[in-house]
């Protein structure tokens, strides 16, 4: 696969724009110092953008870079908020420990329903993921040791030290982050990126694609259920509704679309404009700020449908962008 | 390039303006700021609006007539409100910017168990009295909290009244069906019931729960149908109350009492159904017949603040109506007692409460939930919404049994 065939996969390479990334990598510094001067409230909407950022990696990396588009993700970020849950009521009370297991359970898991589901391809592979997350919110909402549908309350650090969950998602985050990063320009993300171009075609060449794709998915699996292993001590109180939310499901996607499918920048990106956006709206907008928060959504898609990332990479200035929008109408 | 640049900036700009303090609501001068995350949207918005007609009128009495007094000094008030979308995680972070960003001094609960739950908890990491009147699952008041206290009878006593009712009519009911959403009130709430139905010799034939989102529940009717209760119970909310009605009409299905948990005391559930509405049953936890003689520094009787409601809203008073009133009661003799907007003083002003009020005695347990107030039995009559039960409260006597469909 020679350097232009990339350039056309991903945008300006396999791991996407690198003025983007590098764009990216500084903002996550710049997070690191969130908690310093902004305690409390601030901490908690960065925390939740993280949140959302680590979920949209994950979802990039079986929905952008291998071509599966997953709406079941949400699964493993149920799953790994209630490893936490488990862990916190039998006395565990360490985040690094939260975090292990909800990784291990996770892979376990993607790689199992994996196995079948993975053999799917296109909309059958969607609908497929969807019923996956409907019946582990299912099954869990009907477990009583899991709290069934009361959820479960998960004892947290006193407020002076609360900022042990920021700086554990963050890690997160930068985990996804670097973790899509290296596994797109390792053999591993060549492969992926063969499977979404031309699945077929990767078999011919020697790619296992069951195997592959099972991999993708354990890895996508284990970033958002690393988001919830975080999410549910930081929250306190979990329950099906909460852990399993459509908002949970579908926002990553989203994120990821609108800042860049396919690169190492977009998802983060995507997380920062839309959680961000969303939150900016509900301050000044009290009873319509879904309204405003949808008619974005649609702007954004209609006049960048290539996501924002794209805008980094893009030569020529408002004249090219207009003649890039009249080619996708087209 | 300039396109490059602008989006980068953007970044930047989003980020510094999420940052940036935002200015505290309460302006100079003497104001005492409560802050809720209500239900203005989702699933629950109708009785978030009523929580909301509940909180403002008592902000306009209060203000009317010359604010609160602490230590001699005399406060308006103010209430800073966000949209919690029904979300039990939104509502959380929300009460955390009320806490943070806008400096509230104390909070209102939002509407539901769910939501109150994950806001107690912020409450109480925040050290912030909260108050609120729409939380009645007791595992909120199970978790040692200290600085959440609730208005309301717990969930476990929305559905006995009804019970208590039909077993003393002619012919006594015996058997008894409950359906239920999966959420934790309506799941306390079923058990409850169940618990009740039980322990004073009725059997329960039937009894399942369907997802709290759920929009069609018409299997659940058709099984509840093959075992002919006497009584038909639902735990829910209003749309529960309104989808499960539609369903045992349409699929004719008759007992001697149909009662609700939440549902017929909303007025939309009347207006919705029309002659359907007639002849059921709902737990409340007030209505405008209950006779408590309130204490000064609001409207003393349950009939005046009904006619307050009525001629500023519109409608007429719901109990989601006079709970939230009433959790804001709590805080103005709470505040009063305590003589400072110090919120420890005030936990603890509110922990000793002892006073009654149009909406009945608010007092609250170690737990901090009020388990002092009895529950009343509303049911539709001709369309009006009349109290049957108990007895020394009611102003009317309960239609039993129910009428077929139609003849209602």
């Amino acid at each position: 696969m020679n350097q232009a065939t990339l350039k056309r996969i991903g945008l300006g390479g396999i791991t996407g724009n690198p003025i983007a990334f590098a764009v990216v990598l500084g903002l996550m510094a710049l997070l690191l110092a969130i908690p310093l001067t902004h305690n409390g409230y601030i901490e908690v909407v960065f925390r939740n953008i993280l949140m959302y950022a680590a979920m949209a990696y994950g979802w990039n990396l079986i929905g952008g870079y291998t071509g599966y588009v997953s709406f079941g993700n949400v699964a493993f970020f149920g799953i790994g908020a209630y490893c936490s849950a488990v862990l916190a009521t039998h006395g565990v009370d360490n985040v690094l420990l939260y975090v292990l297991l909800a990784m291990a359970v996770c892979a376990a898991f993607a790689a199992v329903v994996g196995f079948p589901v993975l053999r799917l391809k296109g909309h059958y592979f969607g609908i497929a993921t969807l019923g996956v997350a409907l019946a582990v919110a299912d099954i869990i909402a009907n477990l009583d040791v899991l709290g069934g549908t009361g959820g479960l309350a998960l004892h947290q650090v006193d407020e002076a030290h609360f900022s042990l969950y920021y700086y554990a998602m963050w890690l997160v985050t930068l985990g996804s982050m670097l973790g899509t990063f290296f596994i797109a320009r390792s053999k591993l993300g060549y492969a992926f990126v063969a499977i979404r171009e031309n699945e077929d075609a990767a078999a011919v060449l020697g790619i296992s694609a069951t195997r592959y794709k099972i991999v993708a998915w354990a890895i996508s699996a284990m970033m958002a259920g690393a988001a919830g292993a975080v999410f549910a001590p930081a929250n306190g109180f979990i329950d099906p509704s909460i852990t399993f939310a459509i908002d949970s499901n579908v926002f990553p996607i989203v994120m990821t679309i609108l800042g860049g499918i396919g690169t190492v920048a977009g998802p983060f990106i995507g997380a920062l404009l839309l959680a961000g956006a969303n939150e900016l709206l509900q301050r000044f907008f009290v009873k319509a700020h879904t309204l405003f928060f949808g008619a974005m959504i649609v702007l954004i898609v209609l006049l960048l449908p290539r996501g924002l990332v794209w805008l980094f990479g893009l030569r020529g200035g408002v004249r090219a962008w207009l003649k890039s929008l009249a080619v996708y109408k087209a | 390039m300039k396109l490059r640049v602008t989006a980068a900036l953007g970044a930047l700009a989003l980020c510094a303006s999420l940052a940036a303090p935002s200015a505290p609501v309460s302006a100079a001068g003497d104001v005492i700021v409560f802050g809720s995350p209500v239900s203005l949207t989702g699933n629950l918005t109708k009785e978030g609006h009523l929580t909301q007609e509940g909180y403002d009128l008592w902000k306009n009495y209060v203000n009317a007539h010359g604010g609160i007094k602490v230590a001699g000094k005399s406060y308006k008030v103010e209430i800073k409100y966000y949209d919690d979308e029904s979300k039990n995680d939104t509502s959380a972070q929300l009460a955390e910017r009320l806490i943070d960003q806008d400096h509230v001094n104390f909070l209102l609960g939002p509407y539901g168990s769910g939501t109150s739950f994950t806001v107690a908890q912020i409450a109480e990491r925040k050290k912030i009295p909260m108050v609120e009147g729409n939380g009645a699952a007791e595992k909120i008041f199970n978790q040692g909290f200290k600085y959440t206290f609730g208005v309301l009878s717990p969930a476990k006593r929305y559905l006995e009244g009804i019970l208590e009712m039909a077993r003393a009519q002619k012919p006594a009911a015996q058997t008894v069906a409950i359906t239920a959403a999966s959420d934790a009130f309506s799941q306390e709430v079923a058990a409850g019931a169940a618990a009740y139905a039980t322990s004073h010799g009725m059997k329960v034939v039937y009894s399942n729960k369907y997802p709290d989102t759920a929009t069609d529940v018409s299997s659940i009717i058709s099984a509840l149908k093959q075992t002919n209760p006497d009584v038909i119970l639902n735990a829910g909310h209003l749309q529960d109350a309104l989808l499960v009605q539609k369903g045992l009409k349409e699929q004719n299905v008759l007992a001697k009492a149909y009662g609700y948990s939440v549902g017929p005391d909303t007025p939309d559930f009347a207006n919705a159904l029309g002659k359907d509405a007639n002849g059921v049953f709902g737990g409340a936890q007030w209505s405008d017949a209950v006779k408590y003689r309130g204490a000064p520094g609001f409207y003393t009787s349950a009939r005046e603040y009904a006619k307050a409601i009525d001629s500023t809203y519109h409608h007429r008073a719901d109990y989601h109506n006079a709970e939230s009133t009433a959790a804001c009661l709590a805080f103005q003799y709470a505040i009063e007692q305590a003589g400072s907007l110090d919120p420890a003083k005030v936990r603890d002003a509110l922990a000793k409460l002892d006073v009654t009020t149009f909406y009945g005695i608010l007092k609250f347990d170690n737990r901090g939930l009020n388990v002092y107030k009895p529950m009343v039995v509303n049911q539709i009559q001709n369309g009006r919404l009349t109290t049957v039960w108990p007895q020394f409260t009611a102003d009317g006597k309960p239609k039993y049994p129910t009428l077929a469909w139609g003849q209602r």
